[in-house]
């Protein structure tokens, strides 16, 4: 037999076989029937020694063709499956491909709850600035200068009448000489604090304030309303205890504290109280018609509470290995 | 401020623990905090120092002999101020004194010495630690010391808000104690045993509205020495450093009655003519605490007619300071405007017990009990002697503001009916003079110590914090009773959402209605309608994955090379006929196909393959759950190759390549796709709260091995021997290469380096806490995997 017959003689059996044979289970024997050291077209080559000089080019070619050719359908086969496909090769056990998926900021998320909680028992949403003037940030909310009470927030000032608000308070002004009673709104937003920073403390943080104005309003109410939010936030059986407490523009005045098991100790969560009639005559609503109460809560303080986190500035160092725990 | 329990005690009778009442104090808006100084100290008894002798190897030290009730011990003791005959608080061997330092018997420079005899810093008393602790002689000897003597100082830090002046001092809190305790408050007025005055010395106020009155008087023949021991046991027990008696005593009238006073020595004044005034420009002034300060207009000052000798309300000058040679004395209690002084001290930044009370507005009738009290004291303790010297100038009297109280607003602003008479008592406890109007409104008169009480809503808030805001019910009709703990019980799901679109993937909401077989897909529990829109829509869905499929083809028709989707919806299947055989479960299911990164400038193409859904369900499910995952072969049909995964031994989905008889009977053509499905109910922590994982700081150390292993075998069992034997050092392992190479490593070997990470909690690792672990998983690997190290 020529070796050109012995060519065509090994494609005819090479395509018999590769018709009988069924996915890719075959490929290794076809291959190691025709391609491997011993393989049927590995032998062809053997002989191609023996060829005559001027043949040999053509031969050559004839059977680089045909290697090409059962390379290319044994490729077909696996063409199917790409290489880690076959289900016996697979070691499932080789790690994964890495998707990094993100995460909201924990803070995003506990103001997300917040929003959530007050807007079931029907509080609107109000955003305020966080560059304020002396009017609206103290005055107006009984704070006159030359009151110790500032002296419980040391302020950033911009100019002599112009301050980085220091609580989100500023937003009850803006709120009441924008609408007309009754009102019902909590204003999340970022204040600012001239304060060293520690692991307690930061030059910034996020409040929520809360504004009710209606015309029967009690304290009563507002019990009701903040242990609403309370129970909703960390369980209903929490225990929680209100304390009377000064804020200038609230009266009678209150702060909530929250039973702390890891620390063993009460936790303040917010500041709350009835919206002081010189903040209602500041703004022009009567007196006489017009009560209502106001709280302010910071978020910081919540996640961490609630959260377990010891330290306020990973809030704010953007440290993936803390991002990535919530 | 600090206060003492054992000094509150003067004025009102307490029965209550220290916690308790902190918890009363809070309850009240004195937010009061209580750390126990004494209970991690035990076994601290009285004790008396018999003998002192010198060290015989050591000049500073000294060996006593003490006595502890029954028994004598040697002692060496350092303090300079030990002596015979001393009481003194004596800790014994085994004793344990703050910080948890346990005393055990031991040898001083060869002299053996049993326990110790304290200093008051030892004992948590005050930062004092030049010598031992002397203390008074009517202390029970073999007595144990908190109770003998160290309960003195148990105190209670408040935080008093600006509001409440009031109570700034040991009387104020008692009084607020009373009132909500319903106990009798201690009177506490001094008057005149003199009724005669004879000044020699003139006052002047310049304007009345700096200050509204001024009370000046003079003694003579005082002498100057430390205070008894009394007065200064309760000044460190509140924090302050007793100096002598004359700045003691005026200092615990200070803290006792809340009223600032200030003792000149009048040798010094150059003048007989007091004058409060405002200051001149550049006028200047040495402080008490050695500062020079330059003075304006701003600043109110009490000059002797010439040159100013203090700042009023603030600080007194150095010139006319009490000393050692003091002899006669001024002493002023006076009102100062709250203002002036406020912005006195805050130009001079200047803050001291004083200003903070002035400021906040001191009672401008408390001027002259206060000094009464101070002759008092001068004369007990410093054998002052009063004759007549005595000015009290009122400049601009002061009056009591007229409130009239309407119970209806009492009722509105608190949300509860309080009854009249528990708002009369209330308002008369705080202070008051309460008349009745008629039934419906009462005229109140605030106490003068009650600056902050000038309007209704200040009186409708005293009586709502004595009656205690705990005791105001919350009212809920903005609500009603209900509380829903969830009120989405889906809201988890969202979560899941925002992972999957972060991960790249678009929602699919597709036909919950099927043909049979599609329906029946995975086994023969569909539910069918009985009224079939047409027969391929008779069947609810037991699975996402067809659907996801379908869109997968009509999106590959449209030449779309990469496709992720995800559908998070019910499932529906059956196990019966009934109702309640009938079940619905959410379910979250994705498939993805074709390129996973596009071939670029930067990268080759990637094409999606199984190790993409691992990837994947990592970031979907999280790495506390995907960490603790068991993987193991599914037998599904639905997949050509498929993996079961299971959490905690539940089994919460699967995952896989998909297999041709699924797009078989989908008749659609077969394509390389991988598809996930997951029980996502099970996936529901959302009642658990997360808990913040403090960062660990501490170096990692990564360990390599690598094993050449048989080439069909799997690498779990080597991960599974990592885990069991790395300890809990370990946080992260994985396998980093892999190789194969017939002629280096042999036919059928793969070559597998596994890196293994470790942190401690507490310390930097070394290569020995690491080394042996090491060996062991290598021993282990060789001994039972048909594992080579390979070097």
């Amino acid at each position: 037999m020529s070796l050109k017959d012995s060519i065509e003689s090994v494609k005819n059996d090479f395509l018999t076989d590769f018709a009988t044979v069924s996915e890719s289970s075959g490929t290794d024997m076809l291959k190691q029937k025709y391609l491997s050291r011993n393989g049927l077209v590995t032998n062809l080559f053997k002989q191609l020694g023996q060829v005559s000089k001027e043949d040999k080019p053509l031969f050559g070619q004839l059977l680089n063709q045909l290697k090409i050719e059962l390379n290319d359908k044994l490729a077909s086969l696996n063409s199917n499956s790409n290489s880690v496909s076959d289900s016996d090769k697979i070691d499932i056990f080789m790690p994964e491909k890495i998707y990094s998926a993100g995460s909201i900021h924990i803070l995003e998320q506990t103001m997300l709850d917040i929003k959530k909680i007050f807007s079931e028992i029907g509080f609107n949403v109000a955003y305020g600035p966080e560059i304020d003037d002396d009017y609206h940030n103290f005055s107006a909310l009984n704070v006159p200068e030359h009151h110790p009470a500032r002296d419980m927030q040391d302020t950033f000032f911009i100019d002599k009448d112009i301050v980085l608000r220091t609580h989100t308070s500023n937003v009850q002004i803006h709120l009441m000489e924008e609408e007309d009673p009754p009102l019902r709104f909590i204003v999340p937003g970022r204040v600012y604090r001239n304060e060293a920073i520690s692991y307690k403390s930061y030059c910034l943080f996020h409040q929520v304030e809360g504004l009710f104005v209606d015309k029967n309003v009690s304290f009563s109410q507002l019990k009701g309303c903040l242990e609403y939010f309370a129970k909703k936030m960390f369980g209903a059986n929490r225990k929680m205890r209100w304390r009377p407490s000064y804020f200038p523009f609230t009266e009678p005045s209150a702060e909530v504290d929250i039973w702390d098991e890891q620390r063993n100790q009460w936790m303040e969560i917010l500041g709350c109280g009835m919206v002081d009639p010189e903040v209602f005559k500041s703004v022009g609503y009567d007196t006489n018609v017009w009560r209502g109460y106001a709280f302010g809560m910071g978020v910081e303080r919540i996640a961490m509470l609630k959260h377990d986190i010891d330290d306020i500035r990973l809030f704010y160092n953007g440290d993936v290995r803390f991002l990535r725990q919530f | 401020m600090i206060v003492s329990i054992d000094w509150l005690k003067d004025f009102v009778d307490i029965k209550e623990t220290p916690e308790e009442l902190s918890e009363i104090l809070s309850s009240v808006g004195l937010e009061a905090e209580y750390t126990d100084s004494f209970s991690e100290i035990s076994n601290v008894i009285i004790g008396k120092v018999l003998s002192v002798e010198k060290h015989p190897n050591a000049d500073r030290l000294n060996v006593c002999s003490v006595n502890d009730g029954e028994n004598n011990y040697q002692v060496v003791c350092g303090a300079p101020n030990v002596q015979a005959g001393q009481i003194i608080a004596y800790a014994k061997v085994g004793s344990v004194l703050p910080g948890g330092f346990k005393l055990e018997k031991i040898k001083l420079r060869g002299v053996e010495s049993s326990g110790m005899i304290c200093s008051a810093k030892e004992l948590n008393i005050s930062d004092e630690h030049d010598g031992i602790l002397v203390l008074p002689e009517t202390c029970n000897i073999g007595g144990e010391f908190f109770k003998e003597y160290g309960y003195r100082y148990l105190n209670i830090e408040l935080d008093i808000t600006p509001n409440r002046p009031d109570a700034f001092s040991h009387y104020g809190v008692a009084r607020d104690i009373s009132v909500i305790l319903g106990r009798e408050l201690v009177s506490h007025s001094f008057t005149s045993k003199v009724k005669e005055f004879k000044p020699s010395f003139s006052l002047t106020i310049d304007d009345q509205n700096d200050c509204s009155r001024y009370v000046g008087g003079l003694l003579s023949n005082v002498s100057i020495k430390p205070s008894p021991q009394w007065m200064q046991e309760r000044l460190i027990a509140v924090g302050q450093r007793p100096i002598n008696n004359l700045v003691d005593i005026s200092n615990y009238v200070l803290m006792e009655m809340g009223q600032p006073t200030h003792i000149f020595d009048w040798e010094k004044v150059q003048s007989n003519e007091i004058l409060v005034r405002r200051a001149k420009k550049k006028e200047t002034i040495k402080t008490l605490d050695q500062n020079s300060l330059e003075l304006d207009e701003t600043h109110l000052v009490i000059s002797d007619g010439i040159n100013p000798i203090a700042i009023a309300g603030v600080m007194g000058g150095l010139e006319s300071a009490v000393d050692e040679k003091t002899t006669t004395v001024f002493i002023e209690s006076a009102y100062f405007d709250p203002v002036t002084v406020r912005k006195s001290s805050k130009s001079l930044r200047l803050s001291t017990e004083a200003s903070k009370r002035f400021e906040r507005g001191a009672d401008p009738e408390a001027t002259t009990n206060a000094f009464w009290r101070i002759v008092a004291l001068i004369e007990k303790y410093a054998d002052g002697e009063f004759q007549g010297e005595y000015l009290d100038l009122i400049s601009n009297e002061f009056t009591r503001p007229v409130i009239r109280l309407r119970l209806s607003e009492v009722t509105q602003i608190i949300g509860l009916e309080v009854k009249p008479k528990k708002i009369v008592d209330i308002l008369k406890g705080v202070g008051c003079e309460v008349s009745s109007l008629d039934d419906s409104e009462l005229e109140c008169i605030p106490a003068s110590y009650r600056p902050d009480i000038s309007r209704e809503i200040d009186l409708i808030e005293e009586i709502a914090r004595i009656y205690g805001y705990d005791n105001i019910p919350a009212d809920n009709s903005l609500y009603g009773d209900m509380v829903v703990e969830d009120s989405d019980p889906q809201s988890y799901l969202q979560k899941f959402r925002e992972t999957m679109s972060s991960l790249g993937f678009f929602q699919h909401y597709s036909n919950s209605l099927q043909n049979k077989m599609t329906a029946n897909i995975i086994g023969d529990n569909s539910i069918a309608m009985l009224n079939p829109l047409n027969k391929d829509m008779a069947y609810l869905r037991t699975s996402l994955i067809p659907n996801l499929i379908k869109a997968a083809h009509l999106n590959i028709k449209n030449s779309i090379k990469s496709i992720r989707l995800y559908e998070l919806a019910n499932i529906h299947t059956q196990s019966g006929q009934k109702l309640n055989q009938m079940s619905e479960e959410i379910r979250l299911a994705g498939i993805v196909f074709g390129i996973e990164q596009k071939s670029s400038v930067h990268s080759d193409e990637v094409l999606f393959d199984i190790f993409s859904l691992k990837g994947i369900l990592a970031s979907l499910l999280g790495e506390k759950v995907y960490k603790n995952l068991d993987i193991i072969d599914s037998e599904d049909t639905f997949y050509e190759f498929g993996f079961t995964i299971s959490y905690k031994d539940d089994l919460i989905g699967s995952f896989g390549k998909l297999s041709k008889n699924i797009f078989k009977t989908l008749k659609v053509d077969k394509v390389d796709m991988f598809a996930f499905d997951i029980c996502i109910e099970k996936l529901n922590f959302s009642k658990s709260v997360m808990k913040f994982e403090p960062i660990n700081a501490l170096p990692k150390m990564a360990r390599r091995i690598n094993l050449v292993m048989d080439q069909p075998d799997s690498i779990k069992p080597v991960l599974n021997l990592i885990k069991d034997k790395a300890g809990e050092d370990l946080i992260d392992y994985y396998p980093v290469e892999i190789f194969e190479d017939a002629e280096s490593i042999g036919e059928n070997k793969k070559s597998v380096v596994f890196e293994m990470v470790f942190q401690h909690k507490e310390k930097t690792l070394e290569d020995k806490d690491v080394n042996p672990i090491i060996d062991e998983i290598i021993d282990i690997a060789q001994k039972n995997f048909n594992a080579k190290l390979r070097v």
